[in-house]
């Protein structure tokens, strides 16, 4: 697609994560790699534990001790971030990358007004003076939708609705101009039309303002109509990654087609049984030397238990790991699906 | 089964149900002045047939989960009256009321929540039939370890506690709850939201197969339009505690006639569209946000949001549900000129309020 002619805005290589537990050592994210590109949107899927907002937390060095990065490398605009300075990287936080959480009735102060979230961050990162800052949160709260934005910056947050509320995380996020924007989650909590109005805002502001955008749902539908490219997570691996019209008209891991097969296709007539993937997803601390689809995989042999595949180029841009090569054609659902969880 | 169940009489009714909940309420008497009134639920008549799923959909505060536990007896409606096998059971009391919950049973969205940590989970199953009275003890136990089978959770684990368990077999043990006592009606309130999505289908296999082999009859009460259009014979749209339309699945998807309906539609992104290289403008979003219950506009209550509004009847005549063709109904006064295209949409409301970017400085 684009040529890769400018280093990428973000480029995480071999990264590790892990969280020492008395169960053991869970290896949360494994040797993830991914490039993102200014501008262009970047979904990843998988479900709870795969490792996704992990990731992003390594990124952002947000990970709550005694979880840490146990090696890899996240370059953001050409520099180290796992290298930084504290101060330097409390700097990135606001200013280079904003971030977007799942519950805004979480992530907002509810003690303080709905304007000083937006503000704190300009006047800390951008060093303006009260005025200024106020002057520029209230842009910056129209820009994102909220009506009357004068009169609403003063109330506090429970007089807003959950969508009104992201809103203003999502301008808080952006109001020190990022280039980078992730959003972890960001509509599972809200109503499906409010969820549309958000995705739509997200997708706006990486048109109009060029910040490049890091989506992380569960959704698939999601991540394929608003990003560029996707990719899937699996118990801390990226399993595969592409463009997201590719990757959901030739999904090629085992993981990938069990996702899009346990889904109601859209629009159609037939009734269709659905097919769930069997089992439950590893426990990350006894992760064995295979690859970790493995045990709920149907397509597994000897090879996929004793070794993990790397990620390697399939076709251009389409990346897998996966021993067995399977096609949406050759993995028709089969007749019995394999027995369920338990 | 579900062809036929929509003749005859239906297993269970509401009709006209109403619920009010007084708001502001402190739970401190002095200051209990103002008597505001919400009303979650409006004057809503529904009916499911025996061995049918009616898919019930609405956003959050739409009424969807008080109109379920008011069909199920949880909930005394301020007003109007619920019918069971064609016999009025909004007025029973004691023992009546007991034998019928055997009858009418729920099963909630959160498996955490739902079930007590500090109970073995064959225990849990057990507690209905405590309850009723049913049975001896071995008898009862025998009856635990058939029901966790039937739902897919081997029996060796009745000892065990519900952490011990993850999200989806949760959600397996409270349906095991559910039907201990053989219930003909189960309302299952946002089953699958808080499970992974290769567990949610696991969930929702188990469901159907309860219902083919046990005949029951599920409102199904979920946000998730696929999940209902894959799971429901028939499905009904709550908009601010008014049913706006209800029809068979099939009609419900391809033909939806309220505009609220066609926004819901609309605004979810599909995979189809994403196939075909368009997912970013597939999606469309309905602009504005569901007003309060506590003040809901006069006249249709969609109208602030409604890209089809009319000046004529929408801000001023509440629409009733009235009969559109066989089997569906719709609560909108202009819903034939919408469907057959006489009335557009206001290009405005399309799309998301436009927004203002521009980039200060720069």
């Amino acid at each position: 697609m684009t040529e890769p002619t400018a280093a990428p805005l973000l480029e995480i290589s071999h990264l590790n994560t892990v969280f020492p537990t008395r169960s053991g050592l869970v290896r949360a994210v494994n040797d993830v790699s991914l490039r993102l590109d200014r501008g262009r949107a970047l979904g990843i899927v998988g479900e709870s534990g795969s490792g996704k907002s992990v990731t992003m937390l390594s990124v952002l060095r947000l990970l709550s001790p005694p979880g840490r990065v146990e090696s890899g490398s996240v370059r953001f605009d050409g520099r180290e971030l796992l290298e930084l300075s504290e101060r330097e990287m409390t700097r990135v936080r606001g200013a280079g990358i904003g971030l977007i959480l799942q519950d805004p009735m979480r992530s907002i102060n509810p003690t303080r007004r709905v304007g000083d979230h937006i503000a704190e961050g300009l006047r800390l990162h951008l060093k303006l003076n009260r005025r200024q800052a106020r002057a520029r949160t209230i842009e910056y709260l129209g820009m994102v939708g909220i009506p009357r934005p004068a009169e609403r910056v003063d109330d506090y947050p429970h007089q807003f609705s959950g969508g009104m509320q992201q809103r203003v995380m999502i301008a808080a996020a952006i109001a020190c101009e990022p280039e980078l924007l992730i959003a972890d989650e960001p509509t599972t909590a809200l109503d499906v039309t409010i969820q549309a109005q958000i995705l739509r805002l997200i997708d706006n502001l990486r048109t109009e303002l060029g910040v490049a955008v890091i989506l992380i749902t569960h959704d698939v539908a999601v991540v394929g109509s608003f990003c560029d490219e996707v990719a899937v997570m699996y118990a801390g691996h990226v399993v595969e990654q592409a463009p997201s019209r590719t990757l959901f008209t030739d999904p090629r891991h085992p993981y990938t087609l069990g996702l899009l097969r346990s889904a109601p296709e859209d629009d159609t007539s037939e009734r269709r049984r659905l097919v769930p993937i069997p089992g439950m997803p590893p426990d990350l601390a006894r992760l064995g030397d295979g690859c970790p689809f493995a045990p709920r995989c149907e397509f597994a042999d000897d090879r996929c238990t004793s070794s993990s595949p790397m990620l390697r180029e399939l076709e251009h841009d389409h990346w897998l790991s996966c021993w067995a090569d399977v096609t949406a054609e050759t993995a028709r659902v089969p007749a019995a699906a394999g027995q369920e969880e338990t | 089964m579900s062809d036929a169940a929509t003749n005859g009489q239906p297993l269970i009714e509401g009709r006209n149900l109403t619920v009010h909940f007084p708001a502001g309420a402190t739970g401190i008497p002095l200051f209990n002045r103002q008597h505001n009134v919400l009303q979650a639920v409006d004057g809503v008549s529904i009916a499911i047939h025996r061995g049918e799923t009616l898919g019930l959909v609405g956003e959050s505060g739409s009424g969807k989960s008080t109109l379920g536990r008011a069909l199920i007896l949880l909930r005394p409606p301020t007003s109007g009256e619920v019918l069971f096998r064609g016999e009025p059971v909004t007025a029973a009391r004691g023992a009546e009321l007991r034998t019928l919950r055997r009858s009418l049973q729920i099963v909630f969205q959160d498996p955490y929540g739902s079930l007590n940590p500090r109970a073995r989970i064959g225990d849990i199953v057990a507690e209905p039939l405590i309850v009723q009275k049913v049975g001896t003890k071995a008898e009862r136990t025998a009856r635990v370890r058939e029901l966790l089978e039937m739902v897919g959770v081997s029996s060796r684990l009745v000892d065990r506690y519900p952490h011990q368990f993850s999200g989806g077999q949760r959600q397996r043990i409270a349906f095991a709850r559910a039907l201990a006592v053989n219930p003909e009606v189960i309302v299952c309130d946002e089953p699958i939201s808080a499970l992974d999505v290769s567990i949610q289908a696991q969930v929702v296999n188990l469901l159907e197969d309860l219902q083919s082999e046990l005949g029951l009859t599920y409102l199904f009460i979920a946000h998730d339009l696929r999940i209902v259009e894959h799971i429901s014979h028939r499905v009904a749209v709550m908009y601010l505690g008014k049913i706006v339309e209800t029809a068979p699945a099939a009609e419900f998807y391809r033909r939806p006639a309220h505009p609220y309906t066609r926004a819901l539609l609309r605004s979810r992104p599909t995979l189809n569209a994403v196939r075909s290289g368009d997912g970013r403008r597939a999606t469309e979003a309905l602009g504005g946000e569901p007003p309060s219950p506590l003040a809901p506009p006069p006249g249709c209550r969609f109208h602030t949001r409604c890209p089809f509004v009319q000046a004529e009847r929408c801000r001023d005549e509440v629409p009733e549900l009235r009969t559109l063709r066989q089997g569906h109904h719709v609560a909108c006064h202009w819903a034939e000129q919408i469907l057959d295209g006489t009335i557009e949409p206001r290009q405005e409301e399309s799309a998301a309020p436009q927004l203002q970017l521009t980039r200060n400085g720069g």
